[in-house]
């Protein structure tokens, strides 16, 4: 959404536009990526007493609008807050993520005016509707890298083989290029067909990918193991996909809950296909 | 049915030389000379195996567009939004299980190569001009992306969106629609189905006009933060009035208008809506028992109204 060639027919305030005198808004954000999402924390600040007025009110609130045109995404937070946080899938945006903070009228006002506003609309009073832009800050864009492996999801870093040994039921071993996951035969049937279900994969990650990944996640905290498996595929994959503090997060964080982040939230993803089938059976 | 994507060096290589590789969408009727187009060297890779499916083909190209909406994201659901704004999953889609089909479809194969071929080739076959305009224009990919936007998993009918916005002009409506920016949000593209759905019979000058109506109320407004209902009223309101507007001859009392919306706004009034469009000036015409002189008209309007 571009905002800085508007034409507005009434004061907006806003760097670059002369409308206020002395007033400011301010946004800001920041942002972390793990393998599955962005999630930003975003700021606001302004020092005009009338538009804090408005917000006070409950009159207008805080808005941030993000967009990615190359994956036609359009989402639009709102709050009344001036602290607020969002997280968006790295799988609905790419390439170049706008965002926009302003401040918005929740419903029509009549008779708006602030001392501070330029000679030009000196002693004008106007009735402003739902949806009007009171401030806003076009917000430094977020670059997102295309990803060649867009379709390569299939290639994961887990392997899942048939145990040879009969009282086998489920190992992990992290020594190769590959986590390899190996299931008793009867498991392993099972796993092959879920697997085939797009509903049930969710399902079977949650039972079978999450607590293996929760294993080498443990092992890792083991002194040395970093230093040991830094340079295996499984392991610059994972860092790859979490970002610049995976390691540290290895040492700090509950491993369950990394667990999850590392491959898009399983456990959700899979109660919502049950969900879905079991209202299909119900149905 | 296996499902490809195209490698990008073979990609890269076909559009660099689609003034040369143009000849052979005309000419053959399978996609195998792709591969010696690029050297042997193998063009798609693998993505996965889904279950068989077939696109529709029957009826004119609105119809036709309409049913492969619902057959496409139906079968293709599992596509994330990335992996549908990738130019090479629909160059491997439309070279290869459906090479035939978009051949047929924009009649590669009974027609001539004309100037524009290339171009239209690449719109079809490929992203022309970039990922947004690229998603909207790809003969499969605009289909997918119009169910995926208008898909309501949560309604028995998932496509009772892509049902109101109806198969008349809809290859029309997808490309103008989807070009403007805002119809990214589900809320605003809700908002624009109810319009449609309250004038499905709107002459496609008369939509198009409200759209760019609530384009620029964009200019003041953030139409992602009203609701659906907002949204529809502003292009019912604006088509309602837009129709006020027009003016049909020197009527000297209120006539009974056969479209009741229509008739409830005109109230009172001696403007008259037809979609009489070849009526002329100075023509006079019987309604009711009464005799009209046209002294002037500014526009016929909808279809589907009055019938003078």
């Amino acid at each position: 959404m571009k905002m800085n060639n508007r034409t507005f027919n009434y004061p907006v305030l806003a760097s670059g536009r002369d409308d206020y005198k002395n007033c400011a808004f301010e946004a800001d954000y920041n942002f972390r990526q793990t393998a599955a999402a962005i999630i930003f924390n975003f700021d606001f600040d302004t020092d005009c007493p009338e538009i804090k007025n408005l917000i006070a009110r409950g009159e207008a609130e805080y808005v941030v609008h993000f967009e990615s045109a190359a994956t036609i995404f359009r989402k639009i937070l709102k709050s009344a807050r001036a602290e607020i946080s969002t997280e968006i899938s790295l799988s609905r945006v790419k390439s170049v993520l706008e965002i926009v903070a302003a401040i918005v009228l929740k419903n029509d006002v009549e008779n708006f005016y602030c001392k501070d506003w330029s000679e030009d609309f000196s002693g004008l009073k106007f009735n402003l509707t739902k949806g009007n832009v009171l401030a806003y800050k076009t917000l430094p864009s977020l670059k997102i890298p295309d990803n060649p492996d867009n379709f390569a999801g299939n290639e994961s870093i887990f392997t899942v083989c048939r145990a040879v040994l009969e009282e086998t039921n489920f190992e992990v071993d992290f020594e190769g290029e590959k986590i390899k996951i190996t299931l008793g035969g009867a498991e392993y049937d099972f796993f092959v067909g879920a697997n085939e279900n797009l509903e049930l994969q969710p399902v079977v990650n949650s039972l079978v990918i999450l607590p293996a990944l929760i294993y080498v996640l443990e092992e890792l905290q083991a002194e040395g193991a970093v230093e040991d498996y830094q340079y295996k595929d499984w392991f610059l994959s994972l860092k790859h996909n979490y970002g610049a503090d995976f390691v540290d997060d290895l040492k700090n964080k509950d491993l369950f809950e990394l667990a999850q982040e590392l491959i898009n939230l399983p456990m959700a993803r899979a109660f919502e296909s049950l969900q879905k089938i079991y209202g299909e059976d119900e149905e | 049915m296996k499902l490809y994507f195209m490698k990008q060096a073979a990609l890269d290589n076909l559009k660099v030389n689609l003034p040369t590789a143009c000849q052979n969408y005309f000419t053959e009727d399978n996609s195998g000379w792709i591969k010696e187009f690029c050297n042997d060297e193998k063009p798609f890779e693998e993505y996965k195996t889904v279950a068989d499916f077939e696109l529709a083909t029957e009826g004119d190209e609105g119809k036709i567009d309409f049913e492969n909406c619902k057959i496409l994201y139906q079968n293709l659901k599992f596509l994330t939004e990335v992996q549908a704004s990738d130019e090479r999953f629909w160059a491997g889609l439309t070279h290869s299980e459906f090479y035939n089909f978009v051949r047929v479809r924009y009649n590669y194969n009974s027609g001539e190569i004309k100037k524009e071929s290339v171009a239209s080739i690449q719109r079809n076959f490929f992203f022309h001009e970039g990922t947004k305009v690229g998603n909207i224009t790809n003969a499969l990919a605009k289909c997918w992306w119009m169910a995926r936007l208008l898909y309501d998993e949560k309604n028995s009918n998932p496509f009772w969106k892509l049902d109101a916005l109806g198969a008349a002009a809809f290859t029309s409506k997808i490309y103008r629609i989807l070009r403007l920016s805002f119809s990214a949000n589900p809320t605003i593209l809700s908002g624009i189905v109810k319009f449609f759905a309250q004038f499905p019979n709107l002459a496609r000058e008369d939509w198009t006009a409200a759209l760019q109506h609530l384009n620029k109320i964009g200019g003041n407004v953030i139409l992602d933060y009203l609701s659906e209902d907002e949204i529809a009223k502003i292009l019912i309101d604006y088509t309602h009035k837009f129709t006020a507007k027009v003016e049909f001859g020197d009527v000297v009392e209120t006539i009974s208008l056969l479209d009741s919306k229509i008739n409830k706004f005109f109230a009172g009034s001696y403007k008259v809506y037809t979609t009489a469009k070849d009526k002329k000036i100075g023509e006079t015409f019987a309604y009711n028992g009464k005799n009209y002189k046209i002294t002037d008209i500014i526009r016929s309007n909808i279809n589907g109204g009055s019938n003078l």
